[in-house]
């Protein structure tokens, strides 16, 4: 069986890859990088607008608040830089940029998952919570839940909980009781 | 101690149980890290690195370091048998590895590369051990001014090299920077962008910051792959031997890619994936055989193999001795020997030659143990490479989430790595690059301290920046990459569209 390399969406490093790609593409790359570089430039102008609450002290002893200054107006620089560069650059946009269709869905379930491991591990401990988390998530991507996904589950969820809180003396809930 | 005395001395430490364990399991689970296609080191030592906290200083610096060796000769096992590298310094595997398996020499082909691994990384340690001292003796007498401009310019030319134009290479190294400086100011006390939340006074930890941007993005990335499980050949040990004439072939480029490797691995770019590039067009340049390039070449894969493997020695020494990481998985280290309280420079042979030593000599028994799991083991690594990811994604969320927990025993942590996973997912879409942004976060306030003692010291004058001869050298380098480059690629655009108007003419 033969398989295609993994597609690489970096350019070369130090390279710029200024090929011509399909229009839809470059337009949908375009307006995410748009959308990306905008919001770099609101949160940047943000963290200034922060730092100088901050007292700055003297050019001869700068305070706490001097650093962030410096840092915080070249981050508006290079969000500009970028919001020009997603404007003006053409660059190859690989095909599959974001998950679409059964792909754009295991993620989604799959991130949900995640976010409500994260949320419950401290109410409900980590025994329960990692052992049912398995289950899903095994399930979600074999698309099927069965007793062998079952068995997996609890095998390393509670192997996964038990080296962490009995071995190593992790500090997590065990259990909600 | 001389550097032969300390080397030795270096390894007789090593020489414990707890040590040799810890050799053997880093090179095991490095190894296990490169073999998996996807899961690369950095993600890898981000989701070991809570762990090596709860371990001695030396213990958790020898994980860290064994990972990232042993991932770089794990990596190449994917790209030979099923033409998928497991990380970016195993691509260029593919181009002769594969065709090699494709032409029944699939056992040749990893022996080679196991072997030219063993050779460069000894080779790289052997100019690790002679060479430390000078440097170090060096940059003992650098000051303020000098360390700015090594920690500040060194950061824009990693961010400039590895990024594809100039914003995706800077936009993540800001990000880093701004990041470091939530929390408590260090010489004030005075509580940066924590938002009235006590859990951010001690500011962000590099393992929320790494297990976030490169473990959770990560796993979103092997989760959209669309690929099938591979099939494989069994390889046995018998059909690992290589013919004489490949192993003739071999030493050239096992030699010339060590010291290539090396060079590059000393400087501030993305080393390890850079010099497998450039030992291939070498090897390619000199070959007689040109046209077998991309058909099964020898050189084509041993060569840059070679040059990963010492690329990845290499890279350790401004660790060591300058103290300043070039790598996302340096930038790991370092932080970890910050977590232990280890301040590494140019002082720390001086003041903790046992410490730095015997990483040296862990180091070079690792690389031992890296032959001898790599050649018998081969059948064991060819199935791993057969996993379900319905099981590896799970349990890497689970390892990682209670490994990031355990930092700081804090859930705040966790909220954190969700939401800089996202922020990870999203830049590596639009190509920025993660190492600057990792780099930017260990080197920012190294950088912030060296800024305010030059400025205190040259009671507010900006000029103080460029007084000493290293540091004017520095700067013309980054004005010459970062600018310089700039100006060739607007240059090129330009000849571009003056090209595309006169077709559509």
């Amino acid at each position: 069986m033969t398989l295609e390399p993994r597609t690489e969406h970096e350019a070369e490093p130090g390279g710029e890859n200024l090929e011509t790609p399909p229009e839809e593409h470059v337009e949908g790359r375009r307006s995410g990088s748009v959308v990306f570089a905008t919001l770099s430039l609101v949160l940047a102008v943000g963290y200034v607008w922060m730092a100088f609450d901050m007292p700055n002290g003297t050019s001869g002893d700068p305070g706490p608040g001097t650093w962030p200054r410096v840092t915080g107006i070249a981050w508006v620089g290079i969000s500009v830089l970028a919001l020009i560069e997603s404007l003006k650059v053409v660059r190859t946009a690989p095909a599959d940029l974001f998950p679409t269709g059964k792909s754009l869905k295991l993620v989604a379930f799959f991130s949900a998952a995640t976010v409500a491991y994260v949320i419950l591990l401290p109410i409900l401990g980590a025994y329960i919570v990692s052992s049912v988390y398995m289950f899903y998530v095994i399930g979600l991507l074999r698309s099927k839940w069965d007793i062998r996904g079952g068995i997996y589950a609890v095998v390393f969820g509670v192997g996964a909980s038990l080296i962490f809180i009995e071995l190593l003396q992790v500090r997590l809930v065990a259990f909600p009781w | 101690m001389s550097a032969t005395e300390g080397f030795l001395h270096g390894l007789q430490l090593a020489f414990t149980p707890e040590l040799l364990l810890t050799a053997l399991i880093a090179a095991f689970v490095g190894t296990l890290i490169g073999v998996l296609p996807g899961l690369g080191a950095v993600a890898g030592a981000a989701i070991a690195l809570p762990l090596t906290f709860m371990f001695d200083p030396v213990v958790g610096l020898v994980l860290i370091a064994g990972i990232y060796v042993g991932a770089q000769y794990g990596g190449s096992t994917g790209s030979i048998l099923l033409n998928i590298p497991g990380d970016s310094t195993a691509v260029v595997a593919t181009f002769d590895g594969y065709p090699m398996a494709q032409k029944g020499r699939a056992g040749p082909a990893l022996a080679i590369t196991a072997i030219g691994a063993f050779i460069a990384s000894t080779i790289g340690l052997v100019f690790i051990v002679y060479s430390s001292g000078f440097v170090a003796s060096f940059a003992i007498t650098f000051n303020a001014v000098d360390y700015f401009a090594l920690t500040a310019g060194g950061l824009l030319i990693l961010a400039r090299i590895s990024g594809g134009t100039l914003a995706q290479g800077l936009l993540p190294m800001i990000l880093g920077v701004v990041i470091a400086t939530v929390g408590m100011e260090s010489t004030s006390s005075y509580p940066r962008y924590t938002f009235g939340n006590l859990d951010l006074t001690l500011g962000i930890h590099i393992a929320v910051l790494a297990v976030g941007i490169y473990g959770v993005s990560e796993i979103l990335y092997l989760i959209e792959d669309k690929r099938q499980r591979a099939s494989y050949k069994k390889i046995r040990i018998k059909d690992l031997v290589p013919s004489r004439s490949e192993i003739r072939q071999s030493w050239g480029p096992w030699g010339r890619g060590s010291i290539l490797g090396f060079i590059l691995g000393t400087l501030p770019m993305p080393s390890a994936t850079i010099s497998t590039f450039v030992s291939y067009r070498m090897e390619k340049g000199i070959a007689r055989n040109k046209s077998q390039f991309g058909k099964g070449a020898v050189q084509g894969l041993a060569g840059p193999e070679a040059a990963n493997n010492s690329a990845a020695i290499g890279s350790i020494v401004p660790v060591l001795v300058l103290g300043l990481p070039f790598s996302a998985v340096l930038a790991l280290m370092i932080s970890a020997m910050i977590v232990h309280g280890i301040q590494p420079g140019p002082l720390m042979m001086e003041q903790q030659p046992d410490l730095f030593w015997s990483v040296i000599g862990a180091l070079a028994i690792a690389n031992v143990m890296l032959l001898v799991l790599n050649i018998p083991m081969i059948g064991i690594w060819v199935r791993i490479l057969q996993i379900p990811r319905y099981i590896l994604i799970p349990v890497i969320v689970l390892v990682a989430s209670m490994g990031v927990f355990s930092v700081s025993n804090n859930m705040v942590n966790l909220y954190l790595m969700l939401a800089l996973g996202a922020v990870g997912y999203f830049l590596r879409k639009y190509n920025y690059s993660l190492a600057s942004m990792l780099v930017g976060f260990v080197l920012g306030p190294l950088i912030e301290d060296n800024f305010v003692r030059g400025m205190r010291v040259s009671q507010g004058d900006p000029a103080y920046f460029l007084s000493s001869t290293f540091a004017v050298v520095i700067w013309s380098v980054v004005v010459l990459i970062v600018i310089g480059a700039a100006v060739r690629t607007l240059l090129k655009r330009r000849a571009q569209r003056r090209l595309l108007d006169s077709t559509a003419k």
